[in-house]
């Protein structure tokens, strides 16, 4: 965490209600400044589960196979998508010294059997699916062993950034 | 905090001032309300006497008045393509403004000395962002020309 706290942003998950941190990568806060100012250049995120390595490699086109995305479609999983304005972006302010904005609340809900594949991360992309073309943001683990999300199970997460 | 620069050229020598400055957590607020609301946000740019700190405002700064000797605020706004993102080598985003001329100082110069440059914001008047100062109070007079970039990670 220390490292990420030098950062002029930081951004964490929230699963459930419980954060989660995460590495938000310099074409992340570029988007999400580019959305902010209404940017052509921004593109739409997607906020989607995953699996992955303790360190992804942050190229500025990540390797499709680096993470493991449960099948858009399947049992109901899908990825929700965030651009600017409020059907998005739900709050923002200071607390302290610090300014944070903060998404809405999405829900990943598995309806008629298990999603794909077991999660344990978030991440945010401009992906389609589960192919992962740029990665924004990328949380830690929200529990050790990856988990199957299974008929009927709801996460219900949500995103925010911090500016210092 | 995050570092930007102010560059400001005199626009008949070339002589350049690149002065370092903070961007605070105002400047921040802002951009975080245009990406929930559909607000227009406009910032001024200017020259002052001052001690940044985070919530300082235009009260707390010592700034020419306006009409006097060419002093004008210049108006900027916090949109696209007046300001846009550009991802730099080592993953640092760059916060880039275009190119703005205009500032000007007509002899004897201004009637307050000056040595930096902020960004306000137009309604609330909270100084969102102020330079380091500059070696020595501005006394050049003419047309400048100036630029804002900020790195951001």
């Amino acid at each position: 965490m220390s490292q990420l706290n030098t950062k002029a942003a930081r951004g964490e998950f929230c699963v459930n209600g419980e954060w989660v941190p995460n590495q938000l990568t310099g074409q992340g806060i570029q988007n999400i400044f580019g959305m902010a100012l209404g940017d052509v250049l921004h593109e739409q995120m997607q906020i989607g589960l995953c699996t992955g390595p303790l360190i992804p490699a942050f190229s500025k086109v990540s390797d499709p196979t680096l993470l493991t995305v449960p099948t858009v479609g399947v049992n109901g999983y899908a990825q929700p998508t965030i651009d600017k304005g409020a059907l998005s972006w739900a709050a923002y302010g200071f607390v302290d010294s610090e300014v944070f904005v903060e998404t809405t609340l999405f829900t990943f809900t598995a309806s008629g059997g298990s999603f794909s594949s077991p999660v344990n991360r978030l991440f945010l992309s401009n992906g389609i699916g589960a192919l992962i073309y740029k990665l924004f943001a990328y949380s830690q683990p929200f529990v050790d062993t990856p988990m199957t999300i299974v008929n009927g199970q709801i996460l219900r997460v949500k995103y925010r950034i911090w500016f210092r | 905090m995050i570092e930007g620069v102010h560059s400001l050229v005199h626009n008949e020598s070339g002589e350049e001032w690149v002065l370092k400055n903070q961007f605070l957590p105002q400047g921040f607020y802002d951009i975080a309300r245009l990406l929930v609301e559909s607000a227009s946000i406009n910032w001024e740019w200017g020259f002052c006497q001052g001690i940044a700190s985070e919530l300082i405002t235009v009260n707390d700064i010592i700034e020419p008045t306006i009409g006097v000797n060419g002093y004008a605020r210049r108006t900027v706004a916090l949109i696209y393509p007046t300001f846009s993102m550009n991802l730099a080598a080592g993953e640092r985003t760059t916060f880039t403004s275009t190119a703005f001329s205009g500032f000007i100082r007509t002899a004897p110069g201004w009637d307050k000395e000056v040595d930096r440059m902020f960004f306000v914001n137009k309604d609330s008047q909270k100084i969102v962002s102020m330079s380091v100062p500059m070696p020595a109070f501005l006394t050049t007079t003419g047309v400048f020309s100036a630029t804002y970039t900020a790195r951001l990670l």
